[in-house]
Protein backbone atom coordinates (compact mmCIF):
# COMPACT_ATOMS: atom_id res chain seq x y z
CA UNK A 1 0.00 0.00 0.00
CA UNK A 2 1.39 3.05 -1.05
CA UNK A 3 1.60 6.13 1.67
CA UNK A 4 -0.89 8.42 -0.14
CA UNK A 5 -2.86 5.33 -0.61
CA UNK A 6 -3.05 5.48 3.51
CA UNK A 7 -3.40 8.36 4.10
CA UNK A 8 -7.02 8.32 1.70
CA UNK A 9 -8.01 5.24 4.04
CA UNK A 10 -6.85 7.35 7.11
CA UNK A 11 -8.92 10.26 5.71
CA UNK A 12 -12.26 8.04 5.16
CA UNK A 13 -12.34 7.03 8.20
CA UNK A 14 -11.79 10.26 9.93
CA UNK A 15 -14.91 11.85 8.46
CA UNK A 16 -16.69 9.12 9.24
CA UNK A 17 -16.10 9.44 12.99
CA UNK A 18 -16.74 13.06 12.48
CA UNK A 19 -20.34 11.67 10.41
CA UNK A 20 -21.02 9.61 13.96
CA UNK A 21 -20.41 12.17 16.52
CA UNK A 22 -21.82 14.73 14.38
CA UNK A 23 -25.23 13.08 14.55
CA UNK A 24 -28.26 14.52 16.16
CA UNK A 25 -28.57 10.94 18.92
CA UNK A 26 -25.44 11.99 19.77
CA UNK A 27 -25.55 15.27 20.93
CA UNK A 28 -25.11 14.02 24.96
CA UNK A 29 -21.83 11.39 26.06
CA UNK A 30 -23.76 8.22 26.12
CA UNK A 31 -25.33 7.54 29.46
CA UNK A 32 -23.04 5.70 32.67
CA UNK A 33 -24.13 4.20 35.40
CA UNK A 34 -27.18 3.33 34.51
CA UNK A 35 -28.22 0.52 36.39
CA UNK A 36 -31.15 1.54 38.51
CA UNK A 37 -30.32 2.20 41.99
CA UNK A 38 -31.89 4.48 45.09
CA UNK A 39 -29.98 6.79 46.98
CA UNK A 40 -30.12 6.01 50.80
CA UNK A 41 -27.56 7.89 52.57
CA UNK A 42 -26.19 11.18 51.96
CA UNK A 43 -23.26 13.27 54.13
CA UNK A 44 -21.68 16.57 52.41
CA UNK A 45 -20.25 15.47 48.94
CA UNK A 46 -20.67 11.80 49.62
CA UNK A 47 -23.97 9.68 48.21
CA UNK A 48 -24.39 5.76 49.53
CA UNK A 49 -26.39 4.22 47.38
CA UNK A 50 -28.62 1.02 46.86
CA UNK A 51 -29.23 -0.88 43.72
CA UNK A 52 -31.98 -2.42 43.01
CA UNK A 53 -32.98 -6.18 43.41
CA UNK A 54 -32.86 -8.26 40.31
CA UNK A 55 -36.03 -11.25 40.02
CA UNK A 56 -33.89 -14.06 41.16
CA UNK A 57 -33.19 -15.45 44.48
CA UNK A 58 -31.56 -12.68 47.02
CA UNK A 59 -28.44 -13.68 48.82
CA UNK A 60 -28.25 -13.01 52.50
CA UNK A 61 -24.86 -10.95 52.74
CA UNK A 62 -24.93 -7.48 51.09
CA UNK A 63 -21.52 -6.48 49.40
CA UNK A 64 -20.44 -2.79 49.74
CA UNK A 65 -18.15 -1.32 47.09
CA UNK A 66 -15.75 1.29 47.80
CA UNK A 67 -13.85 2.75 45.17
CA UNK A 68 -10.77 5.30 44.54
CA UNK A 69 -10.76 8.66 45.46
CA UNK A 70 -9.19 9.89 42.20
CA UNK A 71 -11.48 8.67 39.56
CA UNK A 72 -15.58 8.38 39.43
CA UNK A 73 -17.42 5.14 40.43
CA UNK A 74 -18.99 4.64 37.75
CA UNK A 75 -16.79 2.66 35.84
CA UNK A 76 -17.79 -0.23 37.58
CA UNK A 77 -21.07 0.14 35.75
CA UNK A 78 -20.12 1.30 32.65
CA UNK A 79 -22.75 -0.09 30.30
CA UNK A 80 -24.95 -2.93 31.16
CA UNK A 81 -22.50 -5.31 28.96
CA UNK A 82 -19.55 -4.28 31.31
CA UNK A 83 -21.55 -3.75 34.56
CA UNK A 84 -19.76 -5.16 37.29
CA UNK A 85 -22.73 -4.54 39.36
CA UNK A 86 -25.32 -6.17 37.42
CA UNK A 87 -23.28 -9.64 37.11
CA UNK A 88 -23.12 -8.99 40.91
CA UNK A 89 -27.14 -8.40 40.88
CA UNK A 90 -27.78 -11.02 38.58
CA UNK A 91 -26.28 -13.42 40.92
CA UNK A 92 -28.50 -12.06 43.63
CA UNK A 93 -25.95 -9.70 45.57
CA UNK A 94 -27.25 -6.98 46.87
CA UNK A 95 -25.09 -4.46 46.23
CA UNK A 96 -24.12 -0.97 47.94
CA UNK A 97 -22.37 1.47 46.30
CA UNK A 98 -20.20 4.46 48.01
CA UNK A 99 -19.62 7.50 45.63
CA UNK A 100 -17.26 9.79 47.11
CA UNK A 101 -18.20 12.67 45.06
CA UNK A 102 -16.35 15.66 43.73
CA UNK A 103 -14.38 17.63 46.91
CA UNK A 104 -14.31 21.12 47.00
CA UNK A 105 -12.01 23.76 48.73
CA UNK A 106 -14.01 23.48 51.63
CA UNK A 107 -13.33 20.01 51.97
CA UNK A 108 -9.66 20.21 51.69
CA UNK A 109 -9.06 19.66 55.81
CA UNK A 110 -10.82 16.46 54.92
CA UNK A 111 -8.17 13.03 56.41
CA UNK A 112 -8.02 9.56 55.81
CA UNK A 113 -9.45 9.14 58.73
CA UNK A 114 -12.60 11.08 57.47
CA UNK A 115 -12.85 9.19 54.78
CA UNK A 116 -12.15 5.78 56.90
CA UNK A 117 -13.52 6.19 60.17
CA UNK A 118 -15.96 8.81 59.34
CA UNK A 119 -17.60 8.68 55.40
CA UNK A 120 -17.20 4.44 55.09
CA UNK A 121 -17.37 3.59 59.04
CA UNK A 122 -21.05 5.55 58.28
CA UNK A 123 -21.62 3.98 55.16
CA UNK A 124 -21.24 0.61 56.49
CA UNK A 125 -23.45 0.78 59.52
CA UNK A 126 -26.38 1.90 56.81
CA UNK A 127 -25.98 -1.01 55.02
CA UNK A 128 -26.22 -3.18 58.28
CA UNK A 129 -28.82 -1.03 59.52
CA UNK A 130 -30.44 -1.24 55.80
CA UNK A 131 -30.34 -5.28 55.74
CA UNK A 132 -30.35 -6.30 59.42
CA UNK A 133 -27.11 -7.84 59.35
CA UNK A 134 -24.25 -7.55 61.60
CA UNK A 135 -21.43 -7.81 59.26
CA UNK A 136 -21.46 -7.22 55.30
CA UNK A 137 -19.12 -7.88 52.60
CA UNK A 138 -16.73 -5.01 51.23
CA UNK A 139 -15.09 -5.14 47.88
CA UNK A 140 -13.05 -2.53 47.48
CA UNK A 141 -11.19 -1.73 44.43
CA UNK A 142 -7.66 0.46 44.18
CA UNK A 143 -7.19 2.82 46.41
CA UNK A 144 -10.84 1.67 47.78
CA UNK A 145 -8.79 -1.45 48.16
CA UNK A 146 -6.73 0.42 50.31
CA UNK A 147 -9.38 2.10 52.92
CA UNK A 148 -11.62 -1.27 52.80
CA UNK A 149 -8.39 -2.71 54.34
CA UNK A 150 -7.25 -0.21 56.84
CA UNK A 151 -11.27 -0.49 57.46
CA UNK A 152 -11.18 -4.40 57.97
CA UNK A 153 -8.17 -4.35 60.61
CA UNK A 154 -10.09 -1.52 62.34
CA UNK A 155 -13.35 -2.71 62.71
CA UNK A 156 -13.19 -6.54 62.25
CA UNK A 157 -17.07 -6.61 63.79
CA UNK A 158 -18.36 -5.17 61.10
CA UNK A 159 -16.43 -7.53 58.20
CA UNK A 160 -17.44 -10.55 57.17
CA UNK A 161 -15.57 -11.11 54.37
CA UNK A 162 -13.47 -9.06 52.17
CA UNK A 163 -12.94 -8.56 48.56
CA UNK A 164 -9.68 -6.30 47.17
CA UNK A 165 -9.49 -5.83 43.65
CA UNK A 166 -6.53 -4.49 41.82
CA UNK A 167 -5.41 -2.99 45.46
CA UNK A 168 -1.79 -1.90 45.79
CA UNK A 169 -0.36 -2.71 49.99
CA UNK A 170 3.87 -2.77 49.53
CA UNK A 171 3.30 0.84 47.97
CA UNK A 172 7.86 -0.17 47.21
CA UNK A 173 7.23 -3.38 45.46
CA UNK A 174 9.33 -3.60 42.60
CA UNK A 175 8.48 -1.78 39.27
CA UNK A 176 6.31 0.52 41.10
CA UNK A 177 7.42 3.54 39.07
CA UNK A 178 4.90 5.97 40.86
CA UNK A 179 6.57 4.94 43.74
CA UNK A 180 9.78 6.04 42.33
CA UNK A 181 8.29 9.47 41.08
CA UNK A 182 6.71 10.51 44.43
CA UNK A 183 9.51 9.78 46.93
CA UNK A 184 10.52 12.81 48.32
CA UNK A 185 8.71 14.57 46.44
CA UNK A 186 7.35 17.90 48.87
CA UNK A 187 3.77 16.71 49.58
CA UNK A 188 2.50 20.37 49.21
CA UNK A 189 3.44 20.64 45.69
CA UNK A 190 0.43 18.77 44.42
CA UNK A 191 -2.39 20.98 45.55
CA UNK A 192 -3.69 24.14 44.10
CA UNK A 193 -4.95 27.30 44.82
CA UNK A 194 -8.26 25.20 46.59
CA UNK A 195 -6.10 22.95 48.67
CA UNK A 196 -6.82 20.34 46.82
CA UNK A 197 -4.90 18.17 44.53
CA UNK A 198 -6.73 18.74 41.11
CA UNK A 199 -7.97 15.83 39.02
CA UNK A 200 -6.31 16.82 35.93
CA UNK A 201 -3.06 16.52 37.21
CA UNK A 202 -3.79 12.60 38.50
CA UNK A 203 -4.77 12.09 35.05
CA UNK A 204 -1.37 13.33 33.65
CA UNK A 205 0.41 11.84 36.03
CA UNK A 206 -1.50 7.98 35.25
CA UNK A 207 -1.17 8.68 31.06
CA UNK A 208 2.39 9.26 32.13
CA UNK A 209 3.37 6.22 32.98
CA UNK A 210 2.54 4.83 29.68
CA UNK A 211 3.04 7.94 27.33
CA UNK A 212 3.47 6.71 24.32
CA UNK A 213 0.70 4.32 24.42
CA UNK A 214 -2.04 6.65 26.02
CA UNK A 215 -0.99 9.51 24.46
CA UNK A 216 -0.77 8.46 20.88
CA UNK A 217 -1.26 5.10 19.97
CA UNK A 218 -5.16 4.89 21.18
CA UNK A 219 -6.19 7.10 18.97
CA UNK A 220 -4.42 5.59 15.76
CA UNK A 221 -6.70 3.00 15.24
CA UNK A 222 -10.60 4.29 14.23
CA UNK A 223 -12.09 1.25 12.30
CA UNK A 224 -13.48 -0.54 15.08
CA UNK A 225 -15.11 2.71 16.47
CA UNK A 226 -16.50 3.40 13.01
CA UNK A 227 -17.65 0.02 12.07
CA UNK A 228 -20.27 -0.58 14.96
CA UNK A 229 -21.86 2.07 17.02
CA UNK A 230 -21.69 -0.01 20.40
CA UNK A 231 -17.75 -0.13 19.96
CA UNK A 232 -17.81 3.98 19.89
CA UNK A 233 -20.41 4.28 22.03
CA UNK A 234 -18.17 1.87 24.45
CA UNK A 235 -15.01 4.56 23.52
CA UNK A 236 -16.93 7.57 24.21
CA UNK A 237 -18.11 6.31 27.67
CA UNK A 238 -14.49 5.68 28.81
CA UNK A 239 -13.16 8.84 27.28
CA UNK A 240 -16.06 10.41 29.73
CA UNK A 241 -14.54 8.16 32.90
CA UNK A 242 -11.23 9.66 32.34
CA UNK A 243 -11.53 13.11 32.03
CA UNK A 244 -14.43 13.04 34.95
CA UNK A 245 -11.69 12.24 37.86
CA UNK A 246 -12.64 14.47 40.91
CA UNK A 247 -10.04 16.33 42.81
CA UNK A 248 -8.47 14.80 45.78
CA UNK A 249 -8.46 16.69 48.97
CA UNK A 250 -5.54 18.04 50.02
CA UNK A 251 -5.10 16.27 53.42
CA UNK A 252 -6.03 12.92 52.63
CA UNK A 253 -3.43 13.27 49.64
CA UNK A 254 -0.91 14.26 51.51
CA UNK A 255 -1.39 11.68 54.22
CA UNK A 256 -1.98 8.77 51.21
CA UNK A 257 1.70 10.62 49.50
CA UNK A 258 3.66 10.68 52.78
CA UNK A 259 2.12 7.43 54.65
CA UNK A 260 1.18 5.08 51.70
CA UNK A 261 3.57 5.95 48.74
CA UNK A 262 6.90 7.36 50.70
CA UNK A 263 7.22 5.65 53.69
CA UNK A 264 4.79 2.56 53.12
CA UNK A 265 3.90 2.12 56.52
CA UNK A 266 0.32 0.10 55.75
CA UNK A 267 2.91 -2.62 54.84
CA UNK A 268 5.73 -2.16 57.10
CA UNK A 269 3.46 -2.19 59.83
CA UNK A 270 4.04 1.16 60.96
CA UNK A 271 0.32 3.05 60.14
CA UNK A 272 -1.99 5.09 62.31
CA UNK A 273 -5.27 6.31 61.69
CA UNK A 274 -6.38 8.60 64.54
CA UNK A 275 -3.51 7.29 67.02
CA UNK A 276 -4.56 4.00 66.27
CA UNK A 277 -2.73 1.47 64.79
CA UNK A 278 -3.58 -0.40 61.41
CA UNK A 279 -2.35 -3.84 61.35
CA UNK A 280 -3.33 -6.03 58.55
CA UNK A 281 -2.54 -8.87 60.72
CA UNK A 282 -5.47 -7.45 62.87
CA UNK A 283 -7.76 -8.49 59.71
CA UNK A 284 -10.31 -11.47 61.22
CA UNK A 285 -12.41 -12.75 58.14
CA UNK A 286 -11.48 -13.92 55.18
CA UNK A 287 -9.64 -12.23 52.49
CA UNK A 288 -9.74 -12.73 48.38
CA UNK A 289 -7.11 -10.40 47.04
CA UNK A 290 -7.94 -10.20 43.14
CA UNK A 291 -4.93 -8.50 41.22
CA UNK A 292 -4.61 -7.91 37.10
CA UNK A 293 -1.86 -9.90 35.27
CA UNK A 294 -0.89 -6.63 33.17
CA UNK A 295 -1.21 -3.99 35.85
CA UNK A 296 0.70 -1.10 35.42
CA UNK A 297 -0.67 0.82 37.80
CA UNK A 298 -0.58 -1.58 40.58
CA UNK A 299 2.46 -4.13 40.07
CA UNK A 300 1.95 -7.90 40.98
CA UNK A 301 4.47 -7.56 43.24
CA UNK A 302 2.62 -4.61 45.48
CA UNK A 303 -0.40 -6.27 45.57
CA UNK A 304 0.37 -10.45 46.98
CA UNK A 305 2.05 -8.49 49.38
CA UNK A 306 -0.48 -8.59 51.03
CA UNK A 307 -0.03 -12.66 51.77
CA UNK A 308 3.27 -11.19 53.82
CA UNK A 309 0.43 -9.91 56.47
CA UNK A 310 -3.32 -12.13 56.37
CA UNK A 311 -3.26 -15.68 57.92
CA UNK A 312 -2.74 -18.09 55.38
CA UNK A 313 -5.99 -19.90 56.34
CA UNK A 314 -7.71 -16.50 55.65
CA UNK A 315 -6.17 -15.71 52.66
CA UNK A 316 -7.00 -16.20 48.89
CA UNK A 317 -5.93 -14.84 46.08
CA UNK A 318 -6.96 -14.93 42.34
CA UNK A 319 -5.35 -13.48 38.36
CA UNK A 320 -7.41 -11.62 36.55
CA UNK A 321 -6.04 -11.46 32.92
CA UNK A 322 -6.05 -7.65 31.57
CA UNK A 323 -4.87 -4.23 32.82
CA UNK A 324 -5.66 -2.27 35.88
CA UNK A 325 -9.10 -1.60 34.55
CA UNK A 326 -9.90 -3.87 31.98
CA UNK A 327 -9.75 -6.41 34.72
CA UNK A 328 -13.11 -5.85 35.60
CA UNK A 329 -14.64 -3.84 32.81
CA UNK A 330 -13.52 -6.53 29.66
CA UNK A 331 -16.20 -8.75 28.16
CA UNK A 332 -13.39 -11.35 28.21
CA UNK A 333 -12.49 -11.41 31.82
CA UNK A 334 -15.71 -10.53 33.24
CA UNK A 335 -17.14 -13.93 33.86
CA UNK A 336 -13.96 -15.42 35.09
CA UNK A 337 -14.33 -12.14 37.81
CA UNK A 338 -17.61 -12.99 38.58
CA UNK A 339 -16.84 -16.89 38.68
CA UNK A 340 -14.20 -16.06 41.26
CA UNK A 341 -16.17 -13.96 43.31
CA UNK A 342 -19.23 -16.14 43.60
CA UNK A 343 -17.01 -19.31 44.61
CA UNK A 344 -15.44 -17.48 47.05
CA UNK A 345 -18.28 -15.43 48.43
CA UNK A 346 -20.75 -18.39 48.20
CA UNK B 1 -1.93 19.17 0.65
CA UNK B 2 -4.72 17.45 -1.38
CA UNK B 3 -8.25 18.98 -1.63
CA UNK B 4 -9.41 16.01 0.11
CA UNK B 5 -7.01 16.85 2.88
CA UNK B 6 -8.46 20.60 2.57
CA UNK B 7 -11.93 18.92 3.06
CA UNK B 8 -11.25 17.31 6.14
CA UNK B 9 -9.81 20.25 7.83
CA UNK B 10 -12.83 21.87 6.82
CA UNK B 11 -14.91 19.62 7.78
CA UNK B 12 -12.86 19.44 11.81
CA UNK B 13 -12.93 23.56 12.14
CA UNK B 14 -16.63 23.93 11.07
CA UNK B 15 -17.25 20.73 13.77
CA UNK B 16 -14.86 22.56 16.52
CA UNK B 17 -17.27 25.55 15.94
CA UNK B 18 -20.52 23.71 16.39
CA UNK B 19 -22.58 23.18 19.51
CA UNK B 20 -21.14 19.70 19.21
CA UNK B 21 -20.11 18.89 22.98
CA UNK B 22 -16.67 19.87 24.12
CA UNK B 23 -15.99 16.23 25.07
CA UNK B 24 -16.37 14.49 21.24
CA UNK B 25 -14.13 17.61 20.10
CA UNK B 26 -11.88 16.46 22.47
CA UNK B 27 -11.62 13.08 20.79
CA UNK B 28 -11.42 14.42 17.53
CA UNK B 29 -9.03 16.76 17.89
CA UNK B 30 -6.78 14.00 19.37
CA UNK B 31 -7.58 11.57 16.65
CA UNK B 32 -6.65 14.17 13.71
CA UNK B 33 -3.62 15.36 16.33
CA UNK B 34 -2.44 11.35 15.82
CA UNK B 35 -3.27 10.90 12.60
CA UNK B 36 -1.40 13.63 11.18
CA UNK B 37 1.72 12.47 13.80
CA UNK B 38 1.60 9.00 12.33
CA UNK B 39 1.47 9.97 8.90
CA UNK B 40 4.36 12.01 9.36
CA UNK B 41 5.96 9.25 11.18
CA UNK B 42 5.51 6.74 8.05
CA UNK B 43 6.33 9.40 5.60
CA UNK B 44 9.53 9.93 7.42
CA UNK B 45 10.94 6.39 7.71
CA UNK B 46 13.29 6.36 4.75
CA UNK B 47 14.66 2.79 4.18
CA UNK B 48 13.29 1.57 7.42
CA UNK B 49 15.66 3.93 9.73
CA UNK B 50 14.61 7.10 11.52
CA UNK B 51 17.03 10.19 12.24
CA UNK B 52 14.84 12.24 13.46
CA UNK B 53 14.25 12.33 16.97
CA UNK B 54 11.25 14.43 17.84
CA UNK B 55 8.91 11.46 17.32
CA UNK B 56 9.59 10.45 20.83
CA UNK B 57 9.72 14.18 22.61
CA UNK B 58 8.03 13.48 25.35
CA UNK B 59 6.21 16.96 25.95
CA UNK B 60 4.36 17.03 22.59
CA UNK B 61 3.54 13.15 23.24
CA UNK B 62 2.26 14.48 26.05
CA UNK B 63 0.19 17.29 24.79
CA UNK B 64 2.72 19.84 26.63
CA UNK B 65 3.71 21.62 22.86
CA UNK B 66 0.93 21.59 20.77
CA UNK B 67 0.57 24.35 18.82
CA UNK B 68 -3.00 25.46 20.40
CA UNK B 69 -2.10 24.62 23.72
CA UNK B 70 0.63 26.36 25.61
CA UNK B 71 -0.05 24.99 28.90
CA UNK B 72 -2.28 22.18 30.18
CA UNK B 73 -4.97 23.28 32.03
CA UNK B 74 -3.60 21.07 35.04
CA UNK B 75 -0.13 22.97 35.43
CA UNK B 76 -1.73 26.33 35.16
CA UNK B 77 -4.19 25.23 38.02
CA UNK B 78 -1.30 23.77 39.89
CA UNK B 79 0.45 27.30 40.20
CA UNK B 80 -3.10 28.55 40.89
CA UNK B 81 -2.96 29.84 37.24
CA UNK B 82 -0.85 32.96 38.47
CA UNK B 83 2.66 32.55 36.96
CA UNK B 84 3.33 35.15 34.54
CA UNK B 85 0.03 37.16 36.54
CA UNK B 86 1.90 36.61 39.77
CA UNK B 87 5.29 38.01 38.42
CA UNK B 88 3.69 40.81 37.10
CA UNK B 89 1.61 41.70 39.93
CA UNK B 90 5.76 41.45 42.01
CA UNK B 91 6.44 44.08 39.36
CA UNK B 92 4.14 46.12 40.49
CA UNK B 93 4.38 45.71 43.86
CA UNK B 94 7.87 45.96 43.96
CA UNK B 95 8.26 48.91 46.33
CA UNK B 96 6.33 47.53 48.75
CA UNK B 97 7.40 43.83 48.52
CA UNK B 98 10.85 44.43 47.06
CA UNK B 99 12.51 41.34 48.55
CA UNK B 100 9.55 38.85 47.82
CA UNK B 101 9.89 39.90 44.39
CA UNK B 102 13.65 39.20 44.51
CA UNK B 103 13.33 36.01 45.82
CA UNK B 104 10.40 35.17 43.11
CA UNK B 105 13.00 36.28 40.38
CA UNK B 106 15.25 33.95 41.58
CA UNK B 107 13.04 31.20 41.89
CA UNK B 108 11.81 31.74 38.63
CA UNK B 109 15.77 31.64 37.47
CA UNK B 110 16.29 28.62 39.21
CA UNK B 111 12.63 27.10 37.55
CA UNK B 112 14.18 27.75 33.96
CA UNK B 113 17.43 26.05 34.94
CA UNK B 114 15.60 22.84 36.16
CA UNK B 115 13.13 22.64 32.67
CA UNK B 116 16.72 23.35 30.76
CA UNK B 117 18.13 19.72 32.76
CA UNK B 118 14.23 18.08 32.43
CA UNK B 119 14.72 18.75 28.61
CA UNK B 120 17.89 17.70 28.20
CA UNK B 121 16.87 14.68 29.94
CA UNK B 122 13.91 14.41 27.37
CA UNK B 123 16.36 14.96 24.66
CA UNK B 124 18.54 12.18 25.92
CA UNK B 125 15.03 10.01 26.37
CA UNK B 126 14.30 10.86 22.74
CA UNK B 127 17.95 9.45 20.98
CA UNK B 128 17.41 6.37 23.01
CA UNK B 129 14.29 5.77 21.47
CA UNK B 130 15.15 6.67 18.12
CA UNK B 131 18.20 4.31 18.13
CA UNK B 132 16.05 1.13 19.86
CA UNK B 133 13.24 1.93 16.67
CA UNK B 134 15.90 1.26 14.44
CA UNK B 135 17.44 -1.48 15.95
CA UNK B 136 14.32 -2.99 16.47
CA UNK B 137 13.57 -1.98 12.55
CA UNK B 138 16.37 -3.34 11.14
CA UNK B 139 15.86 -6.77 13.00
CA UNK B 140 11.99 -6.59 12.02
CA UNK B 141 11.48 -8.82 8.53
CA UNK B 142 7.97 -7.31 7.73
CA UNK B 143 7.87 -4.03 6.67
CA UNK B 144 4.38 -2.85 6.83
CA UNK B 145 3.41 0.14 8.49
CA UNK B 146 1.79 -1.37 10.95
CA UNK B 147 5.11 -2.92 12.36
CA UNK B 148 6.25 0.52 12.41
CA UNK B 149 3.89 1.87 14.10
CA UNK B 150 4.67 -1.13 16.99
CA UNK B 151 8.16 -1.10 16.83
CA UNK B 152 7.83 3.22 17.28
CA UNK B 153 5.48 2.40 20.33
CA UNK B 154 7.99 -0.14 21.59
CA UNK B 155 10.79 2.13 21.44
CA UNK B 156 9.30 4.54 22.68
CA UNK B 157 8.31 2.62 25.91
CA UNK B 158 11.17 0.75 26.55
CA UNK B 159 13.24 3.90 26.57
CA UNK B 160 11.04 5.41 28.72
CA UNK B 161 10.67 2.71 30.93
CA UNK B 162 14.35 2.75 31.23
CA UNK B 163 15.06 6.80 31.68
CA UNK B 164 11.91 7.38 34.19
CA UNK B 165 13.42 4.81 36.49
CA UNK B 166 16.83 6.56 36.40
CA UNK B 167 17.97 8.12 39.36
CA UNK B 168 19.34 11.65 37.20
CA UNK B 169 15.93 11.84 35.86
CA UNK B 170 14.24 11.18 39.48
CA UNK B 171 16.11 13.62 40.66
CA UNK B 172 15.88 15.80 37.98
CA UNK B 173 11.78 15.58 38.35
CA UNK B 174 12.42 16.15 42.07
CA UNK B 175 14.57 19.24 41.61
CA UNK B 176 11.84 20.86 39.56
CA UNK B 177 9.38 20.01 41.87
CA UNK B 178 11.16 21.58 45.09
CA UNK B 179 11.56 24.26 43.04
CA UNK B 180 8.21 24.63 42.43
CA UNK B 181 7.26 24.38 46.05
CA UNK B 182 9.66 27.30 46.77
CA UNK B 183 8.32 29.21 44.02
CA UNK B 184 4.48 28.33 45.40
CA UNK B 185 5.48 29.35 49.22
CA UNK B 186 6.60 32.86 47.58
CA UNK B 187 3.84 33.14 46.19
CA UNK B 188 1.72 32.19 49.17
CA UNK B 189 3.79 35.06 51.26
CA UNK B 190 3.01 37.51 48.75
CA UNK B 191 -0.54 36.89 48.92
CA UNK B 192 -0.21 36.99 52.87
CA UNK B 193 1.63 40.11 53.17
CA UNK B 194 -0.84 41.73 50.83
CA UNK B 195 -4.04 40.34 52.01
CA UNK B 196 -2.94 41.74 55.10
CA UNK B 197 -1.99 45.24 53.47
CA UNK B 198 -5.05 45.64 52.21
CA UNK B 199 -7.05 44.34 55.04
CA UNK B 200 -8.29 41.19 53.53
CA UNK B 201 -9.00 37.35 55.60
CA UNK B 202 -5.73 35.95 56.52
CA UNK B 203 -4.57 32.51 54.73
CA UNK B 204 -4.94 31.31 57.86
CA UNK B 205 -8.35 32.62 59.15
CA UNK B 206 -9.53 30.91 55.83
CA UNK B 207 -8.12 27.44 56.87
CA UNK B 208 -9.60 28.07 60.64
CA UNK B 209 -13.17 28.65 58.81
CA UNK B 210 -12.54 25.70 56.32
CA UNK B 211 -11.73 23.26 59.50
CA UNK B 212 -14.34 24.59 61.37
CA UNK B 213 -16.89 23.80 58.76
CA UNK B 214 -15.21 20.65 58.16
CA UNK B 215 -15.63 19.83 62.00
CA UNK B 216 -19.29 20.98 62.01
CA UNK B 217 -19.88 18.29 59.05
CA UNK B 218 -18.55 15.81 61.01
CA UNK B 219 -20.08 16.50 64.19
CA UNK B 220 -23.41 16.70 62.61
CA UNK B 221 -23.06 13.37 60.76
CA UNK B 222 -21.94 12.03 63.88
CA UNK B 223 -25.00 12.65 65.81
CA UNK B 224 -27.16 11.69 62.88
CA UNK B 225 -25.64 8.10 62.71
CA UNK B 226 -26.15 8.09 66.86
CA UNK B 227 -29.79 9.30 66.24
CA UNK B 228 -30.12 6.60 63.70
CA UNK B 229 -28.76 3.58 66.09
CA UNK B 230 -30.65 4.62 68.51
CA UNK B 231 -34.00 4.45 66.60
CA UNK B 232 -33.12 1.26 65.12
CA UNK B 233 -32.27 -0.62 68.77
CA UNK B 234 -35.75 1.02 69.93
CA UNK B 235 -37.34 -0.02 66.95
CA UNK B 236 -35.55 -3.64 67.73
CA UNK B 237 -37.08 -3.52 71.02
CA UNK B 238 -40.57 -2.45 70.45
CA UNK B 239 -40.72 -5.47 67.68
CA UNK B 240 -39.47 -7.79 70.21
CA UNK B 241 -42.45 -6.50 72.82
Amino acid sequence: MTNTEREDIWQNDFVLLMEHLRQTDRQETPSVGKSPKQLIYKENKLRLFRYNALNVTQKRTPILITYALVNRPFIIDLEPKRSLVMRLLEQGYPIYLVDWGYPDSSDCFTSLNDYINGYLYRCVQHVKRDTNKKKIDLLGICQGGVFSLCYSALHTQDIRKLVTLVTPVDFHAEGNILSHWTNNMPPNILANASGNVPGELISQLFKTLKPFQLSREKYRHMEHLIAKKENLDTFLRMEHWLNSGPDLTGLAAREFLIDFYQKNRLYNNTLTINEEAVRLKNITCPVLNLYASQDHIVPLAATRALADHIKPTLYHEHALQGGHIGAFTSLKTQSKLIDALTNWLG
Amino acid sequence: MTSQTDHVFEQLNKLMGSSMPDEYKEILKNFHEQGVFYQRLIQHTDKHSINDVTFWDLPSTLGFNSSDTSQPDWFTSLNSGQFQEEKNASEQLNDVFKGIAEKTQLAVEKLQNNISDINKLHTELSQLAMAKFNTLQNETVEKSSEQLCTDWLKAGEEAFNDMSQRDDYIKAQHTLLETLSEFKNTQQTTTEQLSHALGFPSQQTIQDLQKGLQQLRIEFAEYKEQTATTIKKLNTRLGKK
